[in-house]
């Protein structure tokens, strides 16, 4: 039939582009486990991470997508063990390092010196023997370069440095001495910046210059000690793993995993839900809370050190003011912040160790603050601070949840004369900001936490008055003299009894607002059976 | 009657006489003359109605309406569109159309300040341009060209990142990126205004620069420069929305159009769409309105157009 009213044909053309347009809609959101099957039976798994890597070197990976790359490819010492997870998954026991490359070990009486037996016949993926002087040439790589990774090696401890030598008295033997007892040491040696990298490929290409980056190592593997090797790799896009042929362990499930690295949440939340990834992990709270109940898909959250705070430099005032500071964490709903920014996915908590800490977190010492206006209103007029007072709060542009929590602050905090301005900042800006030497501004909001599971760890660089990395500027009168005698102590009971007894200093001071420790979230495709939560991330251990 | 006065009435030779005798009564200007005309052109009447609604909206809407636009009320968030909220809650229980009826205050002020000043400002830089000879006027409109290199979007984005992020320098921003545009029309109807034989007349009977600028040819570019400020009006609106989108414009909690469908674009995909489809609703009427009105506009003063009665 031939149209002859050109706004009748236009009319059609515009149903017909509708159709074919909400139809592709419809498509692409109702799941299609045809996508994942297939998969399964070629033994690839796809895995979209909400951030891309900016390098895969041990030595230089800072960020959660930094090390979640780089721990695939090479081995370490040691390895966290594992514990039952939620729903049918498994997840790494922080209290508990089993051993990897090194089958065992033992520690001196005094703590300070360790000795490690390797794998005898190992090897990297290249055929280059993995023994312990590629071990010794490896940790002390990370050490030299002066990035994250010698960080993480020496436990946060620089000054004198935590580790004072490193020799192989043979080839599967590994002495390392330390300047102080360190019950900690093992589960530093289990972090992707102490990874085995081959020696002989490393010197090939550019060797190691102290304090200064291996570009070549950002983008390359250096003989791959891991479970994977990288086959492909696009810097902000994608990588592709496959199975390390002459892995010493035991072989991963799944053969070939293609990294998708995808910033927008949206697209997160369409692919998970249409089974096009199969694990997703970054994706927001309310994107994640929309699957649940979602046929073809699983929401598992575990506990996470990342915590979602306010940060209280007291370099100013009247932030110097400890009564004002304290008023302020009275006058937040947290539990409502939970329910309806987080969705739920944390707990609350207030201290200075994360949950995810314990032992050294004490859920009775660290009780969440309450919600009380009148208490908040009581301690500001014993501050003596004059109201209304104007203060600026800072956030990084890039985290939704950042400014979501500011608006909830300027709203609430206006209840008690406590005017807020949010300045909203690009994501280097506010990373230098922060990071800047005194702190140049008066509060900030931000999502932190330790990649080392344990309390002196973190304490190290988040409350040390004279640490270079106390981004909130914290300084709590008494607590660095405890912290000191903690991480030199002989035995765990005693390191535990001085964590906790840092608790009640650190809660009087009130020095920053952590409103709760944020879980972390992972959306599985129903097809992936096999699943364990780290925090550095182990793909290996994932499968169908 | 002196010789400008002739020169006067001979400039009507360009359109009343030109053309076929209109009727009596539409030779002389009254209420029901101009309601009649404006009938006549449907796209413009239907544009006037939809922008004076919005500005009926964003005048006295909030005045009608009081919902709380700032206070927090996180029990209850994200509530569905209801008798008490028309328009549903936010995130942080905010009402939306409490929301929406600032927004529209601020998008309807903005456009109109960054389309007036625009057109003020390009159209006086092209009038002095047109006015020129030679290279004087090469240079003023080179540095116009230079200007148009940039994307209109990049160039008020660089402009608001440089002078800080906020309403009033992404408003400079989009205010700068539109200069440029006015400019170049205005000059080039001056250019062809001053070759027109009534200006020509005037220069032989001796009027002054002054009073053929004032008289002859700043009339005459008027019509053009209101339908290109009409045009701009809509740019200017989805401009600021777009600054506000990627967080250069409006800052939290500042209620404006483009800062809430990013804030609620999140939200879009799990369910909760009333978050960005209202602002976004509010967007495409104001920038429709704005198109509407300056497609009559340009019908109905331009008289080489398809309504011209020549």
């Amino acid at each position: 039939m031939y149209l002859r009213s050109r706004k009748l044909r236009n009319g059609l053309s515009l149903v017909a582009v509708g159709a074919l347009g909400l139809g592709s809609l419809l498509a692409s959101v109702l799941s299609t486990p045809a996508a994942a099957s297939a998969r399964t039976a070629t033994g690839q798994l796809v895995v979209d991470l909400a951030g891309g890597s900016g390098t895969v070197d041990p030595a230089q990976a800072c960020g959660f997508y930094d090390v979640a790359m780089t721990g695939q490819f090479y081995a370490r010492l040691t390895q966290y063990g594992a514990t039952s997870g939620p729903d049918g998954t498994t997840q790494f026991a922080p209290n508990n390092i089993v051993p990897w490359l090194a089958k065992s070990w033992t520690v001196s009486p005094n703590g300070r010196t360790y000795t490690f037996h390797l794998v005898p016949g190992a090897k990297f993926a290249n055929g280059d023997p993995l023994n312990a002087a590629a071990v010794v040439y490896s940790l002390e790589r990370s050490i030299n370069t002066g990035g994250c990774g010698q960080y993480f090696v020496l436990d946060g401890i620089t000054s004198p440095e935590l580790v004072q030598k490193i020799t192989a008295p043979d080839s599967t033997t590994v002495v390392i001495n330390l300047s102080q007892a360190d019950g900690d040491f093992p589960q530093d040696l289990a972090q992707p910046g102490a990874s085995i990298v081959d020696p002989k490929v490393v010197q090939e290409h550019g060797g190691v210059v102290p304090n200064k980056v291996n570009t070549w190592m950002e983008s390359h593997i250096a003989g791959g000690s891991g479970p994977y090797v990288l086959q492909n790799y696009v810097p902000g896009e994608s990588a592709t793993l496959v199975a390390n042929p002459n892995y010493f362990g035991q072989a991963p499930p799944v053969k070939t995993i293609l990294v998708k690295f995808i910033s927008d949440d949206a697209t997160l939340l369409l692919r998970a839900r249409s089974g096009e990834a199969d694990v997703t992990l970054g994706m927001s709270p309310e994107s994640v809370h929309s699957l649940v109940g979602n046929p073809g898909t699983k929401v598992i959250a575990d506990p996470n050190t990342i915590s979602l705070q306010i940060m209280i430099p007291d370099n100013h005032s009247p932030e110097s003011n400890v009564d004002f500071r304290a008023a302020l964490s009275y006058a937040l709903p947290y539990s409502q912040i939970l329910q309806k920014l987080g969705y739920g996915y944390g707990q609350l908590f207030y201290g200075p160790y994360p949950p995810l800490l314990a032992p050294a977190y004490d859920a009775a010492l660290e009780k969440p603050r309450t919600f009380d206006l009148a208490k908040a209103k009581h301690l500001l007029s014993e501050s003596g601070v004059k109201l209304p007072v104007a203060v600026s709060l800072i956030t990084d542009g890039s985290v939704p949840l950042e400014q979501q929590l500011a608006t909830v602050v300027k709203s609430y905090w206006a209840e008690i004369g406590v005017n807020v301005t949010i300045k909203t900042l690009t994501d280097a800006n506010f990373e230098t900001t922060i990071n800047t030497n005194p702190k140049p501004y008066q509060m900030g909001i931000t999502e932190d936490g330790p990649g080392v599971i344990d309390a002196g760890y973190y304490l190290g660089y988040d409350m040390l008055c004279t640490s270079a990395f106390n981004a909130g500027g914290i300084c709590v009168p008494g607590a660095d003299a405890i912290y000191y005698k903690a991480r030199s102590a002989l035995t765990e009971a005693q390191r535990i009894a001085d964590y906790h007894a840092i608790i009640p200093l650190w809660t009087a001071d009130s020095p920053k607002i952590p409103v709760y420790a944020i879980d972390a979230l992972t959306v599985l495709n129903s097809s992936v059976k096999q699943y364990f939560y780290a925090e550095e991330t182990e793909m290996w251990k994932w499968g169908y | 009657m002196s010789s400008l006065d002739a020169m006067d009435m001979t400039r009507g030779i360009t359109t009343d006489t030109a053309v076929a005798p209109l009727a009596s009564d539409e030779s002389v200007p009254s209420g029901r003359h101009w309601l009649w005309r404006l009938a006549r052109y449907p796209a413009l009447t239907g544009g006037l109605v939809i922008f004076i609604v919005l500005g009926l909206l964003a005048a006295f809407g909030p005045l009608v309406w009081k919902g709380d636009t700032s206070s927090v009320n996180l029990l209850s968030s994200l509530l569905p569109p209801s008798l008490a909220h028309p328009m549903g809650t936010d995130e942080f229980g905010r009402d939306v159309l409490a929301r929406f009826l600032i927004g529209a205050r601020i998008s309807l002020l903005v456009g109109l300040a960054v389309s007036g000043f625009g057109a003020l400002i390009g159209g006086a830089i092209g009038v002095v341009a047109g006015g020129l000879d030679g290279w004087r006027q090469g240079v003023i409109m080179r540095m116009m060209d230079a200007v148009l290199a940039f994307p209109p979007l990049i160039l008020a984005m660089s402009v608001t990142v440089a002078l800080g992020v906020g309403i009033v320098t992404g408003s400079i921003g989009v205010l700068v990126g539109s200069v440029p545009w006015y400019a170049r029309v205005v000059r080039s109807e001056v250019v062809r205004l001053r070759n027109t034989p009534f200006v020509e007349a005037s220069k032989a009977l001796g009027a002054s620069r002054r009073r053929i600028y004032l008289h002859h040819i700043v009339p005459g570019v008027l019509p053009t420069l209101v339908i290109q400020a009409a045009a701009a009006f809509g740019y200017s609106i989805l401009a600021l929305a777009a600054l506000g989108f990627v967080g250069l414009g409006a800052q939290i909690p500042t209620p404006e159009w483009g800062a809430m469908i990013s804030d609620g674009l999140q939200y879009t995909l799990t369910g909760q769409w009333w978050i960005d489809v209202f602002p976004g609703l509010g967007l495409l009427l104001a920038a429709t309105s704005a198109n509407l009105i300056a497609d009559g506009l340009r019908n109905m003063l331009d008289p080489r157009g398809v309504y011209a009665r020549v």
